[in-house]
């Protein structure tokens, strides 16, 4: 699912510092974005709901559920179905294409996809 | 009724600046218009009028001391007032205090209910909070770019918006900001507030529409000037592109209809400058007349009941009062100061009496509790010659007639 720009900035805050009171969210969050107590509090309900995050009663610690992977896997999925009619092996084309791979990562890239067919 | 003339006068303007509008809006300046909207507004919220009379005689302490007084006896016909409205009128008075509390009410609500929607924005990617010099943030859910704060303002963008699109956001934000100089944002409170308390009255309606698209369309020409003129067609379809969603005060949606008038006007515009002071002139002469005393505003009132006598000036009063003046002047031995027994004699003449504002018969004023007047002179119509007692100097009586209250 697409992670609105508010929840992302919540999310955010959990995967870098792991699990936080959310006391500790709201002030960090205040610095860093200008969000004011109430709005963060709100922000980290609505998220629980979601099932983003998790919140244990004593202190109201808070928990991420949703991993950054599982985001970014998604993300890309959508992107993929998007632009690239659903053809993972376009995006890679993409990207080799518009030469933004150094050769390191290129040859990272390499080395993964003859380990891919390997395996299979 | 104060409230009753302000809404006419009110109207009156309203539909002499419409009425201008449709046949000369392309032709003249564009920043006239909201202006007099502006104007009008103000006009139709503040109560009282500038005391302009026809009296040469008036002398600066006289203003004063009668400027003091319009405050002191505001509180007596207030409380006069509520004795005296019969209850028609009364129950009229609790309808439009009802409907205009819930008008302000609903206003300030929705605009509450928006404010706490804004506080979920968050700051736009690989910048700070400002950029030149106003608030941008960006939030989520958000079809357009829209403004709101009147103390800080606050330019909020979709978060869907494509921050590689440097053009489009130039565009956008010089256009946010010629509304934040202008004040549009207070302009349209200040409407808002007109038809909270004018609600009955739908030109007041019609003034809040023509005025917001007014201020649009100033706001696109400005917007092509600062940009230059050859940016003007990439403008225009910045506009389309966007669905711009203005302020929050009564929010409307996006409608065709309204951009497309936006379009047309942008490219409509020719302003031929002798025209724009000629039209201005004429119009600020009627707001002038506008402003001044209730003998030039009520235009066609038909004259006041009998609670409460309007001091107007009549061709009559200033004929019959001077060469009585000039009399008493000569030969004040003959004129004998007497007690005013006639005062409470006659309620049925002085109902009907128009008088100078500075010579007041006081006899439905609050007597009972001021200490009688020796200067009490009396103008009835039926005479032709008039009933006066003035002594010389003259004095304002302590407390004049009341005469400018709000319902």
């Amino acid at each position: 699912m697409r992670l609105a720009e508010s929840e992302r900035h919540i999310m955010e805050q959990l995967w870098e510092h792991g699990e936080m009171p959310a006391k500790e969210i709201a002030a960090a969050l205040n610095k860093k974005i200008g969000w004011s107590k109430t709005t963060t509090y709100t922000m980290l309900t609505r998220c629980a709901e979601k099932g983003y995050i998790h919140r244990e009663n004593p202190n109201f610690r808070c928990s991420a559920i949703l991993t950054k992977e599982e985001v970014a896997r998604q993300e890309t999925d959508a992107l993929i179905e998007k632009n690239f009619g659903g053809c993972p092996d376009l995006l890679v084309a993409a990207l080799i294409d518009r030469k933004k791979l150094s050769k390191k990562q290129m040859d990272a890239l390499w080395n993964a996809l003859n380990s891919m067919e390997d395996q299979k | 009724m104060t409230l009753f003339r302000m809404t006419l006068s009110g109207s009156v303007l309203i539909l002499i600046v419409s009425a201008f509008r449709l046949l000369f809006r392309d032709r003249v300046h564009r920043s006239i218009f909201p202006a007099l909207w502006t104007l009008i507004s103000l006009r139709m919220l503040i109560p009282y009028f500038l005391p302009i009379t026809f009296s040469a005689k008036e002398t600066v302490p006289e203003l004063l001391q009668k400027a003091n007084t319009i405050r002191t006896t505001a509180v007596h016909t207030v409380s006069e007032a509520a004795d005296k409205t019969p209850p028609l009128s009364r129950v009229l008075l609790m309808v439009w205090l009802l409907g205009a509390v819930f008008f302000l009410l609903f206003f300030i609500g929705s605009h509450l209910r928006n404010c706490i929607r804004y506080r979920f924005s968050v700051p736009i990617p690989n910048c700070g909070g400002e950029l030149g010099g106003m608030r941008v943030r960006m939030l989520d859910g958000l079809a357009g770019p829209l403004t709101y704060g009147i103390l800080r303002p606050t330019v909020l963008l979709p978060a869907t918006f494509d921050w590689s699109n440097t053009t489009a956001l130039h565009h956008i934000l010089t256009h946010e900001s010629i509304h934040i100089r202008c004040l549009d944002l207070l302009r349209k409170a200040i409407m808002l507030l007109v038809i909270a308390v004018h609600w009955f009255n739908p030109l007041a309606w019609l003034l809040f529409k023509l005025a917001s698209q007014d201020m649009e369309i100033r706001c696109d020409a400005l917007t092509v000037r600062l940009l230059g003129k050859a940016s003007q067609k990439e403008y225009a379809r910045t506009l389309v592109d966007m669905e711009q969603h203005r302020f929050d005060l009564l929010q409307a949606g996006f409608s065709f209809n309204r951009t497309l008038t936006r379009l047309k006007a942008l490219s409509k515009e020719k302003v031929s400058t002798g025209f724009s002071i000629g039209i201005a002139a004429v119009l600020s002469g009627v707001f002038v007349l506008c402003c001044l005393s209730p003998s030039f505003s009520a235009v066609a009132l038909p004259p006041q009941n009998e609670d409460f006598p309007v001091a107007s000036v009549s061709e009559e009063t200033v004929s019959q009062i001077e060469p009585v003046i000039a009399e008493s002047v000569s030969a004040p031995a003959e004129e004998p100061v007497e007690p005013t027994p006639n005062v409470s004699d006659s309620p049925s003449e002085t109902d009907a009496v128009y008088s100078y504002e500075e010579i007041v018969p006081t006899s439905d004023a609050p007597a009972p509790n001021e200490p009688e007047q020796p200067t009490e002179p009396e103008q009835s119509l039926d005479d032709s010659v008039p009933d006066v007692n003035i002594q010389m100097p003259y004095q304002l009586p302590a407390s004049p007639e009341p005469e400018y209250y709000w319902p």
